[in-house]
């Protein structure tokens, strides 16, 4: 078991994790967490604001993939990645991206064409560079910001 | 599976590998659909002005479909 559910105190989950750029993370057998979890209510209460923030920026993303065009759509998938990641360059091929904004690969392409001839990114081969941020916020419209302001607000985050 | 809207040329980088003219006809088809039901962009005012022009691995091209043939085929 991995993530949330085992916050949650769930032991099976129908979903994986995938990890979708290098990093550093720490991790700790899940026994191990439901003993600290017992013992640190300042724990899990810092867990359980993180899986609210999780549930905003799902529904977040529904809002985005209900209602939004695709340029929208990659544009608030950048800002996603940068605010992750902060690398010059964002791993970010069209295949992955039209995994994750559930589009087929030709409407990934043009958009991300678009956004470079607005000059708000710098697009290569499998990455994505943001040369305009709020530029990229005003594509994205309110699309992006609610869940990042949640996110902010519960975890005390920047 | 580059893609023409009007005057336009959108490169495709990453491509797909398709065995052989039927797995071809079958993608377009497919992604062409999927795009006039889902894609709504701002940049693409209208998919049926819209063709992909396929190309094998040499870059000659050996497809071109036009998005409205998505209307004739079953």
């Amino acid at each position: 078991m991995a993530g949330l559910p085992v916050v949650l105190g769930i032991d099976r989950s129908p979903h994986g994790y995938m990890v979708q750029a290098a990093g550093e993370a720490l991790r700790i057998p899940d026994q191990d967490i439901r003993t600290a979890l017992r013992h640190s209510p300042s724990l899990h209460a810092g867990l359980l604001r993180y899986a609210h923030a999780l549930m905003v920026q799902t529904a977040e993303t529904a809002y985005a993939n209900a209602g939004f065009t695709i340029e929208a759509r990659l544009a608030r998938w950048i800002l996603m990645t940068d605010d992750r990641l902060g690398h010059d360059e964002l791993p970010l091929t069209h295949d992955f991206l039209s995994m994750m904004l559930g589009v087929r690969r030709p409407g990934v392409t043009i958009a991300v064409q678009s956004l470079e001839g607005n000059r708000l990114i710098r697009a290569k081969r499998g990455s994505i560079m943001v040369l305009d941020r709020t530029g990229l916020e005003e594509v994205a419209d309110s699309a992006y910001g609610a869940s990042e302001a949640e996110y902010a607000r519960v975890m005390g985050a920047a | 599976m580059n893609l023409r809207y009007r005057d336009r040329l959108f490169m495709d980088e990453e491509g797909d590998e398709l065995a052989d003219e039927h797995a071809v006809l079958g993608h377009a088809l497919d992604t062409a659909r999927d795009l006039i039901a889902n894609g709504r962009m701002h940049s693409i005012r209208n998919w049926f002005d819209c063709s992909f022009e396929v190309t094998n691995e040499a870059g000659r091209v050996v497809l071109i479909f036009p998005f409205s043939e998505t209307i004739d085929q079953n």
